[in-house]
């Protein structure tokens, strides 16, 4: 084969993965967006209807009589808090299990990750009705604090791990306190990590349905909880649901976008280191 | 220039007495002004009928009512965790038929004799008479009654009107008659498209309630006089055999997955002949932004098994927790006397919500608003017919019906009927709760 | 007050091996722990929500369990979904890999488009399968007859549920693992591709001897981090499928939600979890133990 043979069968190669790759995800995207612009009749089509004249009105009706608004504001703010808290309590969690190996505790977080969600829901809502917790995002945020902690210590535990000690131990020479070197010299050094799992956790929580589901109520409702308000006693709205689910997955997969490069390096140390 | 001012002030001195005259005689509607409760509710058509006019009730009563409303599959959990955890939680819709004796047990449901009874709490128009006596007597245990009925169910045989006329065929009367009919119209080519001859539900648990017609139109039953379970009587493995070789013969791929959203969308679509599920989807059959055979459609009563045509009746009603404050129940009972009086009764018949009064099926607002009259009479006719117990008689309703489904998806995926079905009466037996 | 404030400081960072952790120890033991317990104490008592107390009955649930079929057929699920999705997002995670290590023009794009679904909401995007999914009005096997070939049952037959949702599943989160491998494969060392090049050895003699070896560890961090929440894949078999049909698509996960949550049977529930964490803890310690070999 010649050279340029050679290439251009390499090329069309290479194209045709690129097509096998991005064309289920552009396709999935693309009926979710197209469901939720057709009709009710529209969508139990059969033939499927691949050319029609949308509506937005099942994008507005997401709006105006499912509240949307209220839904994506606590998303955001229990997913921004057991985030924030998570840092809070994961960071110096984790610095420590890495400097001082104790893998005990490493373990015990490793645990919570594994237990079966469905197990905490009981005992949770007990708990949380006695102490009238009930639809607050302060139960909401705890609960979630089970899926963003042990991620923010599990993948800051290796970032941690590669910081040299020496760094710190020059800078304790110079007088700096174990308190003052961890925030001003370490901390820094693990800022791609410290993005990557702060991100992690937020998308991880924002998808976050069954504890939502259980705990919620009408004051905390959260974004993947709302997709089901469109499953009612004798109709399921499949219009309904493709804008729903359109305005609920759009805006995490742009956010995921913008931050892809901070989150491959992060899970790359995670996965790497260990 | 006095005169007339005496006169007039007379007149309402008069219409001032007449006024709070009759007021004395009628229940005091704010007398239980500034108290709050909460009411959990099913995502019905019932509720999206009624919120709306909660406004109303608050002006009127000063009560100010919270609805927290779930989709069904989370509802019941949702609902059962709360009461159990004991929470603020006045009301909630239920389904007798369902979780009645459950609730009754775990002392969750509280009586509502005396509060109909007493005059100080309920008003004389609200005549408890006019509702359904079978829908009533569903909703009592251990003869209490322990809910109000806000809506009526039902399943009818729904048809494409339009096909039957233009093949000449007649609507099926006997269960025979009706495997002819989905055989007839099964793989046919009309408008393009590959008939079905009948669309059911056959999703296992689910599927049960809808089954439960042919069991008993079957002379089958759930249990057997002494008590036992009776999912391998004749009776019941001929209701199992039909109802599964009907899905698998004549109705769409897949029938193991059908719920009503998959079946009803088959029908809505047009690609089946017939449905079998419940009377309150005719609000969606009949809307031509959601279906393309609206308009076309009639209604008929189950056909006739060897034991005759015995649909079931269930309904959703309004009940109030045990546990609340005596003074939120009353609030409670209130707001329940409200949503069902006959106004707001007839409101939810016109909505499309099959009402539980019989002042609302034969007013004349409703009579001359009906345009699907055979779908009105016969959904009457299954009422008179209908059979309550569309559950089995346990505590442990859920899981029973479990144990049936899991025969109702063998039968249609054509395994041994008679064996699965002596392995679920088994099972029943040893896992019924009375 | 300053006194005050530099002991505290100065006790904190004599004591930080101490310190650090415990906020985050306390707080999960308070939302970990405690549930966990309690689970544990109902996994030996009979209890039904709402109906009496949790009654001790010993190890009775766990006999139990032995003799229900359903939980066999819970565990089988489990195996076949689990075992199908992990391998296949392994094997296509590091193909698909080996693939974007190789520069050429427009593998950023493609990248970025390959990523979407991981962050996508799964219950949103699991309803939207199954309305794709639908055997009869579906577009799936609109396509698939389209172009001649007959349209599946999908998730309606015993037969071909668990492979569709492993489809789904492989869809969804292959990408997390191409991310992870393919930062391992670029910060793999030189030398060896060198010296393999010199010695004139073929593509997939260096990918077997040289690559493998060398990215194994990467792929089993990859899968114990990724096994974790699959095995304890909830939302979107409960969506899609209910563990339908029948119980075909019913792992052990779903079977102890449904005994728990839908019949209410706490203490049988309860039992049924703790067998689910020990698989997942088991499945891991072997994970572990293969990754710290050689």
């Amino acid at each position: 084969m010649t050279k340029t043979a050679k290439q251009t069968f390499r090329s069309v190669l290479f194209y045709s993965g690129a097509l096998a790759l991005s064309v289920p995800q552009v396709f999935v995207f693309a009926w979710m967006i197209m469901t939720g612009l057709k009709t009710g009749s529209q969508n139990i089509s059969y033939p499927p209807e691949f050319i029609f004249t949308p509506t937005f009105e099942n994008f507005r009706a997401v709006f105006q009589q499912h509240n949307f608004l209220y839904y994506l504001f606590n998303s955001l703010v229990i997913a921004g808090l057991a985030t924030f808290i998570s840092l809070i309590l994961g960071l110096p969690a984790a610095y420590s299990i890495a400097k001082y190996r104790q893998g005990k505790i490493g373990i015990m977080i490793l645990l919570a990750r594994m237990t079966p969600f469905v197990s905490y829901l009981l005992p949770w809502y007990i708990i949380f009705r006695y102490l009238k917790l009930i639809d607050t995002y302060t139960a909401l945020t705890l609960t979630h604090l089970i899926i963003t902690l042990p991620m923010v210590a599990w993948l800051m535990v290796a970032f941690f791990e590669s910081v040299p000690a020496d760094l710190e131990d020059a800078a304790m020479i110079d007088g700096c306190s174990r308190l003052q070197s961890f925030i001003r010299i370490v901390l820094p050094l693990v800022r791609n990590g410290i993005a990557t799992s702060a991100i992690m956790s937020f998308i991880f929580s924002w998808n976050q349905f069954l504890f939502s589901l259980i705990l919620s109520g009408p004051n905390t409702k959260t974004v993947p909880v709302a997709v089901y308000n469109f499953i009612s006693y004798g109709k399921i709205d499949w219009a309904g649901i493709g804008a729903a689910a359109t305005l609920i997955v759009l805006p995490v997969s742009v956010f995921a976008f913008f931050v892809r490069k901070t989150i491959v390096q992060g899970l790359t140390m995670g996965a790497l280191k260990d | 220039m006095k005169r007339k001012i005496a006169c007039v002030a007379l007149m309402a001195l008069l219409c001032a007495v007449t006024v709070a005259g009759s007021a004395s005689a009628q229940l005091n509607w704010k007398q239980f002004q500034g108290t709050e409760i909460r009411f959990l509710m099913n995502k019905h058509p019932f509720t999206t009928f009624i919120e709306p006019k909660i406004p109303d009730f608050e002006k009127l009563t000063g009560i100010k009512v919270v609805f927290e409303v779930f989709p069904e599959d989370q509802y019941r959990n949702k609902r059962t965790i709360e009461l159990n955890a004991g929470g603020k939680l006045d009301g909630y819709m239920i389904m007798p038929g369902q979780d009645d004796l459950y609730y009754w047990k775990a002392g969750w449901l509280q009586p509502l004799d005396a509060f109909i009874a007493d005059p100080k709490l309920t008003d004389a128009a609200w005549d408890p008479k006019d509702f359904f006596q079978s829908f009533t007597k569903a909703s009592t245990v251990d003869g209490k009654q322990i809910g109000v009925v806000i809506n009526a169910e039902t399943s009818l045989l729904s048809y494409r009107k339009d096909l039957f006329d233009q093949f000449k065929l007649k609507v099926p009367t006997t269960m025979k008659e009706l495997e002819e009919t989905a055989k007839f119209f099964y793989g046919k080519e009309v408008d393009g498209k590959k008939m079905v001859g009948i669309t059911l539900r056959g999703k296992g648990a689910a599927a049960t309630s809808q089954w439960v017609d042919f069991l008993y139109s079957f002379g089958g039953s759930w249990t057997t006089p002494q008590g036992k379970s009776n999912l391998a009587g004749a009776g019941t493995v001929a209701s199992f055999k039909f109802y599964g070789d009907l899905l698998k013969n004549y109705g769409p791929e897949g029938g193991t997955m059908l719920h009503w959203a998959e079946s009803t969308s088959v029908f809505m679509e047009g690609k089946a002949a017939m449905i079998y599920d419940a009377n309150v989807f005719k609000s969606l059959y009949e809307n031509p932004k959601e279906s393309k055979v609206a308009g076309r459609i009639g209604y008929a009563v189950i056909p006739a098994g060897p034991a005759g045509s015995v649909p079931h009746v269930s309904n959703w009603s309004l009940s109030i927790n045990k546990n609340s404050a005596p003074e939120r129940q009353k609030a409670a009972w209130l707001f329940i006397q409200w949503a069902t009086n006959k106004p707001n009764a007839l409101g939810a018949l016109l909505a499309g919500v099959p009402a539980g009064r019989a002042s609302a099926w034969d007013s004349p607002e409703y009579k001359s608003k009906d345009t699907q009259p055979d779908w009105t009479a016969n959904t009457k006719k299954s009422f008179e017919l209908g059979q309550p117990q569309w559950n089995p008689p346990v505590i442990n309703v859920p899981e029973i019906r479990d144990i049936t489904g899991q025969v109702i998806v063998d039968a249609i995926q054509g395994k041994d009927v008679e064996a699965s079905a002596k392995k679920a009466a088994e099972l029943m037996d040893k896992k019924m709760e009375l | 007050m300053s006194t005050a404030l530099s002991t505290i400081s100065r006790f904190i960072d004599r004591r930080q091996a101490l310190v650090y952790p415990a906020p985050a120890v306390i707080v999960l033991f308070l939302i970990v722990v405690l549930p966990i317990g309690f689970n544990l104490y109902l996994a030996f008592t009979k209890w039904t929500v709402g109906l009496g107390q949790p009654r001790f009955i010993g190890v009775d649930n766990f006999i139990d369990l032995v003799s229900d079929e359903r939980v066999w057929n819970g565990v089988k699920v489990m195996v076949y979904f689990s075992g199908l999705s992990l391998f296949l997002e392994l094997v296509l995670g590091l193909l698909i890999a080996l693939y974007f290590n190789r520069e050429f023009r427009g593998s950023e794009i493609v990248q970025t488009i390959y990523i979407f679904p991981f962050a996508a909401t799964p219950v949103a995007v699991a309803l939207i399968w199954r309305i794709m999914l639908n055997p009869e009005i579906g577009v799936l096997n609109y396509l698939l007859r389209s172009i001649g070939l007959p349209g599946s049952l999908w998730v309606s037959s015993e037969q071909t549920v668990v492979l569709s949702l492993v489809l789904v599943d492989v869809w969804k989160w292959t990408p997390m693992i191409t991310l992870i491998v393919l930062a391992g494969l670029k910060s793999l060392p030189p030398d060896p591709y060198e010296a393999a090049r010199i010695d004139g050895a073929s593509a997939l003699q260096i990918f077997w001897h040289i690559t493998l070896p060398l990215i194994r560890p990467v792929l089993i961090a990859a899968l114990m981090l990724r096994s974790l929440d699959n095995l304890k894949e909830f939302d979107m078999i409960y969506t899609i499928t209910q563990g339908g049909p029948g119980t075909s698509s019913e792992t052990l996960y779903l079977y102890s939600y449904l005994v728990g949550f839908g019949f209410f049977k706490a203490g049988y529930g309860s039992a049924l979890m703790v067998v689910v964490f020990l698989i997942v803890l088991v499945f891991n310690v072997v994970m572990n133990r293969l990754r710290l070999s050689r």
